[in-house]
């Protein structure tokens, strides 16, 4: 074993260990192996990490980005079969509607609507339809708005 | 995914998944529609949920991406095992989703989140006098 005074580095006597002089040297690298080794391969796990990171959005396409332009189609899911147009059921649309977006304060962007039977006692009588739609039924219906 | 489309075809097979999920957990029909609205965007979505085969039984979620509005319908009969503060709370979850620009996942998550809220109750012992 050998063993070496530091004492003029650190001022007082102290033994330092180093390997064993029955040990070999090892083999010395060369610079293009040095680089492969320690730039190379960091380099490779790095690349593969970052594909396997954006590999999902490079298959999944543009994504939809808030306040750009959408100018994509419209889609429907689920039981859409024999809905109808918007032009067709314009007279649909529920006169309590501007109570029912009063019903209830929620978080920030979102709205709690209310059908028209439980918004009577909030904003008045919600069940006052306009002279011109007494004739057509009115649904109630609730569910809930927002917006981001 | 060609211009012009809101979705991939993986995610209109997950989403079309989901809504016939979400109708075999809760029993209510759901339909999702993704595209421009009115100005009262409120009552563009109801009119929409009027045009449904049961209105009454059914639940529509109505998005629209310019606007950046979204609208929760849903029937008489639904309200009673769905509120509309339950609804509300999807309806944050769905807006966050969209917020970082997601439609497919808050579409998923709220058809997710309406089915376990709007299942019915489990009831023990109703047929025991």
């Amino acid at each position: 074993m050998t063993v070496h005074k530091g004492g003029r580095q650190y001022g007082c006597a102290v033994i330092l260990a180093g390997t064993p002089n029955s040990w070999p040297d090892g083999p010395s690298l060369s610079t293009l192996n040095v680089l492969l080794i320690f730039v190379g391969i960091p380099l490779l796990v790095i690349l593969a990490v970052s594909v396997l990171v954006f590999m999902p959005g490079w298959m999944k396409g543009p994504r939809y980005r808030p306040g750009q332009s959408w100018d994509a189609t419209s889609e429907w899911f689920g039981v859409a079969g024999t809905a109808r147009r918007p032009a067709e059921v314009s007279s649909w649309a529920t006169p309590t509607d501007g109570v029912a977006s009063a019903g209830g304060a929620t978080a920030a962007g979102v709205r709690e609507d209310v059908g028209g039977a439980t918004a009577a006692g909030v904003g008045g009588s919600t069940t006052a339809a306009p002279p011109e739609a007494s004739a057509r039924p009115v649904p109630e219906t609730g569910g809930a708005s927002a917006a981001w | 995914m060609p211009p012009g489309e809101a979705f991939t075809d993986a995610q209109r097979q997950e989403i079309d998944r989901r809504v016939a999920e979400a109708e075999r957990i809760s029993g209510w029909s759901y339909a999702v529609h993704v595209g421009a609205s009115e100005v009262d965007t409120r009552g563009f979505a109801e009119g929409l949920h009027a045009g449904l085969p049961d209105p009454p039984r059914s639940v529509l979620v109505q998005v629209d991406p310019q606007r950046r509005t979204l609208e929760i319908v849903t029937g008489t009969d639904v309200m009673r095992a769905l509120d509309n503060r339950s609804a509300a709370l999807v309806a944050v979850s769905m807006q966050s989703a969209f917020a970082t620009g997601d439609l497919s996942r808050g579409i998923i998550q709220g058809l997710q989140q309406l089915s376990q809220l709007a299942r019915p109750a489990r009831t023990l012992h109703t047929d025991t006098p």
